[in-house]
């Protein structure tokens, strides 16, 4: 549920007024036009989620980001210059290769040649591009070159596979558990038993995911920190093991029904 | 309640949990909203430093579940994030130099008049750069794009020096949430002062013409103003298909 209007325009001038005495009006006049335009883009309300208390923050955020990335952006946007881009699209023009290599092009020179017209086009739009200052550098221009690429992708005719299946995983679905976590007094209830069966048939990893996220409450760092992972890897275990449930049900439910 | 009910409730609550995230897997098709896209950055970000956005953001976390594309955007971000860290390094990366010419894009210079102590700054955007903003987007992950699907439009973003002000103008526009078939457009302004004497010139006026349209607002002082809606019949042909008219933005002092 979103704060209404009224309410969220409070709190920001609220957060204005404090970050006023703290930090001076200058900063405070050079963000409302930022915080104005995130508004009509519904960017805080979906940061605050409704949540008064988070305004504030999102407000912090905002001015940090702006503190530490302004002068980058003018350089990069207003005058496009030549040292600061050239490190940009060295990484944009690799972020692009190693895409394209994913979704099945060879890792070869023309691919590379390529990658490199993605980059040039996610530049290009880069450079027109609003950039809100609720987020870092950063993850901002990974998105804005993944889309060039999907662009490049479909005007090649090239069909974009939807939620790519590691088979390695799915290969691993009907190994017997080990270490087993889950005891028998849980699958007398029936009403989960299919479930806790399908947990038992995830891949290593992912079982342990779904374990410590779900049944243990462990955060993401935490899951992280007993896994020996990088908690990004924790996110994408986690999606893909519940996308790997949902086959298993469903794998499951087809054998009980032939 | 013993110990074992105790832990097989509280599995049972986990299981709940559970399976209500998967009854939200793909409920959905696409990838949701373009805002929703939008949001990706902010969320990877998030991700990335072990924030757990199921508890954190649970309104777009509902969405990473419910829309296949926005989670496979969520995800292959992510993952290239944290596979090119051990990735090997790529062989013609650094054979050659950097081609920078996508940077010389055609300038349309403002047009500048001074009449004693008034001045006036004009941006023109011609038919062809309106068409490149406006064209219909090939958004990512979407089957079939049209142009109604992408919600911002940035029309102008420029800097200009001013008798010693340092003027930063963002034009945008969006579909208008009052009327159908309108746009809205924003003016953004932001003024640097160079020298400790000199004060900005507010209030300023700003016009805005574009085909028929014709539209004056002042503005007293920094920040964000909104222009009236633009009906998009006087700037698209019938089949929305191909820009019309140029558009022309001029600011100058309040008389």
């Amino acid at each position: 549920m979103s704060l209404q209007p009224d309410a969220l325009q409070r709190e920001i001038d609220k957060a204005l007024e404090s970050l006023a005495e703290e930090k001076g009006m200058d900063l405070v006049v050079r963000i409302r036009p930022i915080l104005s335009a995130n508004l009509d883009r519904n960017r805080i309300q979906k940061f605050t989620e409704g949540k008064a208390v988070s305004v504030e923050e999102y407000i912090r955020r905002v001015v940090g980001n702006y503190e530490r990335l302004n002068a980058y952006i003018h350089q990069l946007q207003i005058e496009r210059s030549n040292e600061v881009w050239e490190s940009l699209l060295k990484n944009m023009r690799n972020w692009s290769y190693r895409f394209l290599v994913k979704k099945g092009y060879q890792a070869n020179q023309v691919t590379w040649e390529h990658a490199k017209e993605c980059a040039n086009e996610a530049a290009r739009s880069l450079l027109g591009a609003y950039f809100p200052y609720d987020t870092d550098f950063e993850p901002w221009a990974r998105v804005v070159v993944q889309n060039a690429c999907l662009k490049f992708l479909r005007s090649m005719g090239k069909e974009i596979p939807i939620l790519e299946e590691s088979l390695d995983d799915l290969e691993d679905t009907l190994r017997r558990f080990s270490g087993l976590v889950f005891r028998d007094e849980d699958r007398k209830d029936r009403q989960y038993s299919e479930l806790f069966e399908a947990i038992l048939q995830l891949s290593d990893l992912r079982r342990q995911v779904i374990e410590m996220k779900y049944f243990r409450n462990l955060s993401p760092n935490e899951i992280a920190e007993k896994l020996g992972r990088n908690v990004r890897a924790i996110h994408s275990l986690q999606f893909h093991a519940l996308q790997d449930l949902r086959k298993i049900l469903a794998q499951n439910r087809n054998k009980i029904n032939e | 309640m013993s110990e074992n009910q105790f832990r097989s409730s509280k599995r049972q609550e986990a299981a709940k949990r559970l399976a209500d995230d998967l009854s939200q897997l793909d409920v959905a098709s696409g990838s949701g909203t373009t805002e929703d896209e939008e949001m990706l950055a902010l969320i990877i970000e998030e991700a990335s430093q072990g924030i757990d956005i199921a508890k954190r953001y649970p309104a777009f976390y509902r969405r990473l579940l419910n829309f296949p594309d926005l989670r496979q955007a969520f995800l292959e971000i992510l993952e290239s994030i944290e596979e090119e860290d051990g990735a090997p390094a790529i062989p013609w990366a650094d054979k050659e130099e950097l081609d920078f010419s996508f940077l010389a894009v055609p300038a349309s210079w403002p047009e500048i008049t001074k009449r004693g102590d008034n001045w006036s700054i004009r941006w023109q955007r011609t038919l062809d750069t309106l068409q490149t903003i406006f064209s219909p987007p090939d958004l990512a992950y979407r089957a079939d794009a049209i142009f109604s699907e992408e919600l911002w439009f940035t029309l102008l973003r420029e800097e200009i020096a001013m008798e010693d002000l340092r003027y930063t103008v963002a034009l945008e526009c969006t579909f208008s949430e009052e009327n159908e078939g309108a746009l809205t457009p924003f003016l953004n302004i932001a003024v640097m002062v160079e020298t400790r004497t000199k004060l900005p010139a507010f209030p300023l006026q700003t016009s805005l013409q574009w085909g028929t349209y014709k539209q004056t607002i002042q503005i007293s002082g920094e920040g964000r103003a909104k222009f009236p809606d633009i009906p998009i019949n006087t700037i698209y042909d019938e089949e929305h298909r191909k820009i019309i008219a140029e558009l022309n933005l001029t600011l100058e002092p309040f008389p």
